[in-house]
């Protein structure tokens, strides 16, 4: 089993007539002390149930749910477009998924998605395979006589992934979508999709080479609770599978919710995770009653996120005390962990303007994506100024945070004159591929150095 | 579980009112230290408020005049590093505002600046303390000659010395020289049913009855803390949580007409079968043998007796 535990982050101190209450909540997995983690403890299962299921075809019969069916689902989507027969992208896209079925824990439901103009099975030929040593060899040997030829339809291709996941309803889904170029489906086909795929599974999104849109992406990543990474080289596909899936097979608790009860005559400003990387999740919030609301936050493994939540409060004269806000972790109807976000207001105003020094780091990350996007945004409209000024002072947040990978990758499309003042200089030629990387990196955060 | 918060309202959280986040105060004993168990926590590593609280518990514990039972959103019982300055206060008694419309203790209206039924509002030597035992200890701010009834008997023994027929008979009943009502309080299956608190119907199914002496009752639950001494009092058991420190007033005077007003209760007054609650802060007359609905599942009666 594995616990959670959350610890806030704030300053409690308001000003006379203070409304806004920031707060960071931590929350943290760890795996209870015999060391097994989710995945471990759903081994003992796996003896168990191969013995009574031995005559079972398909050699299955492991890390089954309470309900029978496998306890997580992992559907591979690989774009198997007429472009990606360019270069090594196919081959090393093949030898990628081989690496994550590899990667994939025995009784795990899979299946492998080849993705064109439509969504075809590669394997199983219908419905969903569960991992064993067989399957495992059936899986590789059909991915490895692959082609490439047709468009990409990533509407159709999470459309596939979403039926699939619904033969498994109590599992823990996800969906590892890999593709080189552009979405060419109608418009609003994809929007649709996803509404219809949002809360069924979660997608971890990949792009290789220079073709793909990474706006295209971060809205499928966004929207599904994923990731999204450029894979600069073809050669770059199999380790990130591997550690996707990895990361994936290690989640043992599915579809936890984040609840935020706030008094009446509050507001909640926002809520979003920012770390280890930046979800807006103030526009899901499902409303529990009037004062609660519930955010989706996904399957949780043995990992730390972080939590920025603004609420404004009704104020309460100087000497006043309110609880701000109560934020419960969930699992269906059972609370994992739970905390509280209490308030004073005091007209000692050098504790009230005090800021939290983790509420500042996470608002500093916030603002330093936003100044990526906006400055690689401008200059794609050919705004030098704008993107000098956005991305000059991305390079100061860079540099104040001590973020020192997100320093690199400005640096290689900006010349950083003086990162402390923000001083930076538009370079002339600048690899698609290094933009593409800071812009797809930028809502990945650092988490506050320790004093 | 259930617990009331300084402002009235239900709560099934006890530390924080679910509703408006006011703390509520823990346990009923005033050498409990309610600011250590519901002081926020520095939880940021930064130097908070639970230093401070050990230098001020003493004074918390020494006496009465603790925070325990005091409106908390208006005055802290984790102090600051600086003494807090005084908070807004009623204007006529002193209390602190608690953040709603009327004072909690004499239902001082801060939006119209007047006490309901008082002619005008008084302004009142300030006591030394809003806290203090000389404000505790103290007249009504708005009628000082009237006697407060249930804070002077022992209202539980009078409630088991007869059996189910109480009355506890004003001694100051001869102030008012038209005394002429009589309320009838008891707990209501019916009333009951028809809300959907979280409580049980009271097992103790007693009627007591209280002369409505002077021009004025309140309507609330005892808190000597608040100086709230109501006539008409719901801690007495069977206890109704469900009703307002100040709940309601009915207003009785020399010509013989009653009337009740809620006074911003929490959970509402209903009056007959009426399925509306009475708007707050509107006086609404009554006629002889009206049922009054209060909290989870009191009904008061009124009856004419001359």
């Amino acid at each position: 089993m594995v616990s959670f535990r959350c610890e806030v982050h704030q300053n409690p101190y308001l000003p006379e007539d203070g409304t806004q209450v920031d707060a960071v909540v931590t929350v943290t997995v760890t795996a209870d002390v015999d060391g097994a983690g989710p995945a471990a403890t759903a081994r003992p299962a796996h003896g168990e149930a191969a013995g009574t299921a031995a005559g079972d075809p398909a050699g299955a019969g492991t890390g089954r749910a309470a309900g029978g069916g496998p306890d997580a689902v992992e559907v591979i989507l690989l774009d198997c477009s007429g472009s990606m027969s360019g270069g090594r992208k196919m081959a090393e896209a093949q030898r990628a998924a081989a690496v994550a079925v590899d990667t994939l824990r025995d009784g795990v439901g899979f299946a492998v998605i080849c993705g064109t103009s439509g969504a075809s099975m590669i394997y199983p030929d219908e419905g969903l395979a569960i991992v064993s040593d067989r399957t495992r060899q059936e899986a590789k040997a059909r991915i490895g006589t692959l082609a490439a030829g047709g468009g990409t339809a990533i509407g159709a291709w999470l459309r596939a992934a979403r039926a699939l996941m619904l033969l498994a309803p109590d599992a823990i889904h996800h969906a590892l979508l890999l593709t080189d170029g552009q979405n060419n489906e109608p418009p609003d086909t994809l929007a649709e999709a996803l509404a219809a795929c949002e809360g069924v599974f979660q997608c971890d999104a990949r792009g290789v080479g220079a073709d793909w849109k990474v706006d295209e992406l971060r809205l499928i990543a966004t929207a599904l609770l994923g990731s999204v990474a450029l894979l600069r080289q073809p050669a770059d596909i199999a380790a990130d599978f591997q550690a996707v899936i990895q990361t994936v097979m290690d989640r043992g608790v599915r579809d936890v919710r984040l609840r935020i009860w706030a008094p009446r005559g509050a507001r909640i400003r926002f809520v979003r995770q920012v770390s280890p990387q930046i979800d807006e999740l103030t526009g899901r919030a499902v409303a529990v009653s009037d004062l609660v609301q519930d955010y989706p936050t996904g399957a949780w493994g043995s990992e730390t996120r972080d939590y920025h939540v603004c609420v404004d409060v009704p104020p309460a004269p100087v000497g006043g005390r309110r609880l701000a806000a109560r934020i419960s972790l969930l699992d269906g109807e059972q609370t994992l962990s739970t905390t509280k976000v209490e308030v004073i207001w005091t007209d000692d105003s050098v504790e009230s303007t005090r800021i939290n020094e983790v509420v500042a780091h996470y608002t500093g990350q916030a603002e330093l994506a936003r100044a990526i996007q906006d400055g690689i945004r401008a200059r794609q409209a050919g705004d030098e100024d704008s993107a000098v000024t956005a991305l000059g002072r991305a390079a100061q947040l860079a540099a104040a945070a001590g973020d020192e990978l997100t320093l690199r990758r400005l640096e290689k499309v900006v010349e950083i004159v003086d990162a402390q003042t923000g001083q930076v200089r538009p370079r002339h030629s600048v690899e698609k591929l290094d933009e593409m990387d800071l812009d797809a990196s930028s809502t990945l955060t650092v988490t506050p150095k320790t004093p | 579980m259930s617990a009331v918060c300084p402002e009235g309202h239900l709560s099934a959280t006890e530390d924080w009112c679910d509703l408006c986040g006011s703390p509520i105060a823990p346990g009923p004993s005033p050498r409990a230290q309610p600011s250590r168990a519901a002081g926020p926590p520095p939880a940021d590593g930064q130097r908070g408020p639970a230093g401070a609280v050990d230098e001020a518990g003493p004074s918390d514990g020494a006496g009465p005049a603790d925070g325990a039972d005091l409106p908390p959103t208006t005055r802290s019982a984790a102090p600051l590093t600086t003494p807090p300055p005084s908070a807004p206060a009623c204007p006529v008694c002193t209390e602190p505002r608690s953040g709603s419309r009327y004072c909690e203790a004499c239902a001082y209206d801060f939006d119209t600046g007047t006490v309901p039924g008082a002619p005008v509002p008084v302004a009142r030597p300030s006591p030394a303390s809003h806290a203090g035992p000389a404000s505790r200890s103290g007249p009504p701010p708005h009628s000082p000659p009237r006697p407060h009834l249930p804070a002077t008997a022992d209202p539980v023994a009078a409630v088991r010395s007869a059996d189910g027929q109480t009355v506890i008979a004003g001694a100051g009943a001869g102030a008012g020289a038209g005394v002429g009502w009589v309320a009838e309080i008891g707990p209501d299956r019916a009333f009951f049913d028809r809300n959907d608190d979280d409580v049980d119907f009271p097992d103790l199914v007693t009627r007591r009855q209280v002369a409505l002496a002077g021009d004025r009752t309140l309507i609330g639950r005892r808190s000597p803390r608040r100086n709230v001494l109501p006539e008409i009092d719901l801690t007495l058991p069977p206890e109704d949580r469900g009703v307002s420190r100040v709940h309601a007033f009915l207003d009785h005077s020399d010509d013989g007409r009653l009337a009740v007003t809620d006074a911003g209760s929490a959970n509402g007054t209903w009056i007959g079968s009426d399925p509306r609650p009475i708007p707050p802060g509107r006086t609404v007359p009554l006629a002889d043998g009206d049922h009054i609905y209060v909290g989870s599942f009191t009904r008061i009666t009124v009856r004419r007796t001359c």
